[in-house]
């Protein structure tokens, strides 16, 4: 009986790794072609039947896209955005999330719920109003233009986060404080944010990788070519004339490493926070 | 707390209400002639239409394949946790940017795709994916589950490993096959998870912009549309303020329900245990 169950869970084995395949085909292909391309030359990206490797990687390619495209700038101007979003959204969630986490007022339940919710927005809803407003406030292809837009975008998961962060510290420590003399402000910085210190680093990173990653706003609220973030510099340079698509396969490849390298530092715990809303 | 405060009323509630009245403001006065307008426009069912099958069609299919998958990732094989970790990337990856590679991909004359269809005899290997309504809609669709399978998955895998083995066990000693198993067992037990992550994506996949808009914008015409994107053409590119906000409120609403909805699941079984 033993014997029978042990190769009736390894064919499953079997056959679950066989399915799994060409799942995992579709999903790197795109990243096996960001880096063919990116090291082809120009007659090899152009050329039928398509290559499916360079016959000559041109590793220059990497050197070279940043004088061909305004690589630089792009990547300039995605760095500052998402820094100022991040220090904006962080200065702000943590006194949020403090105030929920443990001081109970009026209203709290009602300000739980709508974080909730407004998390599904998108910024489409707004969009008008909120263009009109930035033009208004004289901050239209500006950065901080966007820095302000991104970070009230991103504050309300920031706030969801460290709450739970801060709900799970013990209020000893804290007690113990207040008996000293110690105020509340004092509290939060000296003692509770050393405490939550993952939680905090878990908002930093998300709020610079949405930031970084956004689109729409991006698109809409900047228009002189040396300020774009990269998300749309990139789009924008498809689509003139003959696309160099090495290149700009190369420039993908730069734009994406940041927050591809900050993402796996957070993964846990940016699951942990999604599935736990959807698993208990 | 009020730094927060201030930034959420200035930037998202104000907008919310200058939308809401724009919509019904003419001349000082209330109408609802915006609202008729946009919805007489010819394209509109059009794009209802393509905004529901994109929503509803696009969760389930990607509902469906992270089923497959997490099913599969979670019967341990060897290298499951590279595979769990090399899932990650298409969701780590700026979604506007793997969309331009994609769009490379898709490329008619010199596009990898359509050479590899091609070769496998499946068509001509001449389509021009983005240039058409149903093929362009099928590229997005491809993209965006691309990029939705990955939290899909590991939504419905967390799930998945939270049940105890003993119920197997208790099953298999009962006499009960794998097939089994999963329809009276998983399944029911999983029922909350996936009303919660179907409820997520619906919401998700609705205000969905870089992926339509880098592949196709919506064209050819409005072939490729959903709500969101042609809201975003009408202000934008067609200059129609108002109307897009008439437009915008109209989401709004759909939006809203699907939020509450997925607020009360989330708060529900949050007090339920």
């Amino acid at each position: 009986m033993k014997l029978l169950k042990r190769t009736r869970r390894n064919r499953r084995k079997w056959i679950a790794g066989l399915i799994v395949l060409p799942i995992y085909v579709f999903i790197l292909f795109p990243f096996y072609v960001m880096i063919a391309t990116a090291l082809k030359s120009i007659k090899e990206v152009y050329t039928y039947p398509p290559l499916f490797w360079s016959v000559q990687p041109q590793w220059e390619n990497f050197v070279q896209v940043w004088r061909e495209i305004p690589l630089g700038n792009f990547m300039m101007s995605s760095l500052i955005i998402a820094s100022g979003a991040t220090v904006l959204a962080t200065l702000c969630a943590i006194p949020a999330a403090y105030a929920l986490a443990r001081m109970s007022f009026p209203g709290r339940a009602f300000w739980l719920q709508t974080m909730l919710v407004s998390q599904m927005f998108s910024p489409v809803i707004i969009i008008v109003p909120l263009f009109k407003l930035i033009v208004l406030l004289g901050l239209n292809d500006s950065y901080t233009g966007l820095i302000i837009a991104n970070a009230a975008f991103d504050v309300t998961f920031s706030v969801w986060l460290l709450t739970s962060y801060f709900q799970s510290i013990p209020k000893d420590m804290e007690e113990a404080a207040f008996v000293d003399g110690c105020t509340r402000l004092g509290v939060m910085f000296r003692i509770v944010l050393p405490l939550a210190r993952p939680g905090v680093v878990t908002v930093v990173i998300f709020v610079f990788i949405t930031t970084w990653n956004e689109f729409m706003m991006a698109l809409t609220f900047i228009t002189s070519p040396e300020k774009k973030m990269i998300t749309v510099g990139l789009f924008q340079l498809v689509g003139k004339f003959e696309v160099q698509w090495n290149l700009l396969a190369a420039g993908a490849i730069f734009g994406v490493l940041p927050t591809l390298i900050l993402f796996m530092l957070i993964q846990k715990q940016l699951i942990k926070g999604l599935v736990a809303g959807a698993v208990k | 707390m009020a730094p927060s405060l201030v930034l959420l009323l200035l930037i998202i509630a104000y907008p919310i209400w200058m939308t809401f009245i724009t919509s019904f403001a003419a001349d000082g006065g209330f109408t609802l002639e915006r609202y008729q307008s946009v919805i007489r426009e010819e394209a509109f069912p059009e794009i209802l239409l393509q905004s529901a099958i994109w929503t509803f069609g696009g969760t389930a299919l990607i509902f469906l394949i992270g089923l497959v998958l997490a099913l599969c990732l979670n019967e341990n094989f060897w290298g499951f946790r590279t595979a769990r970790l090399l899932l990650l990337l298409p969701w780590a990856t700026p979604i506007a940017i793997s969309a331009l590679v994609w769009r490379w991909i898709f490329n008619d004359q010199y596009g990898i795709l359509n050479y590899i269809l091609y070769r496998l005899k499946i068509t001509d290997g001449k389509t021009a994916w983005l240039a058409f309504g149903n093929t362009g809609f099928l590229a997005n669709m491809v993209v965006e589950i691309w990029s939705g399978l990955p939290l899909m998955t590991l939504i419905i895998l967390s799930g998945l490993q939270s049940i105890q083995e003993d119920i197997y066990e208790a099953a298999t000693v009962d006499g009960a096959t794998w097939l089994q198993s999963l329809w009276h067992i998983t399944l029911p037990l999983l029922r909350p998870v996936f009303i919660v992550a179907n409820l997520m994506f619906v919401i998700w996949t609705f205000n969905s912009f870089p992926v339509i808009w880098v592949l196709t914008r919506g064209g050819p015409i409005h072939s490729t549309d959903t709500l969101v994107t042609y809201i975003y053409k009408t202000a934008f590119q067609y200059g129609m303020f108002e109307e897009a906000t008439a437009l915008a409120m109209i989401t709004f609403v759909f939006l809203l329900v699907f939020s509450l909805l997925y607020a009360r699941r989330v708060f529900n079984e949050g007090e339920e245990r």
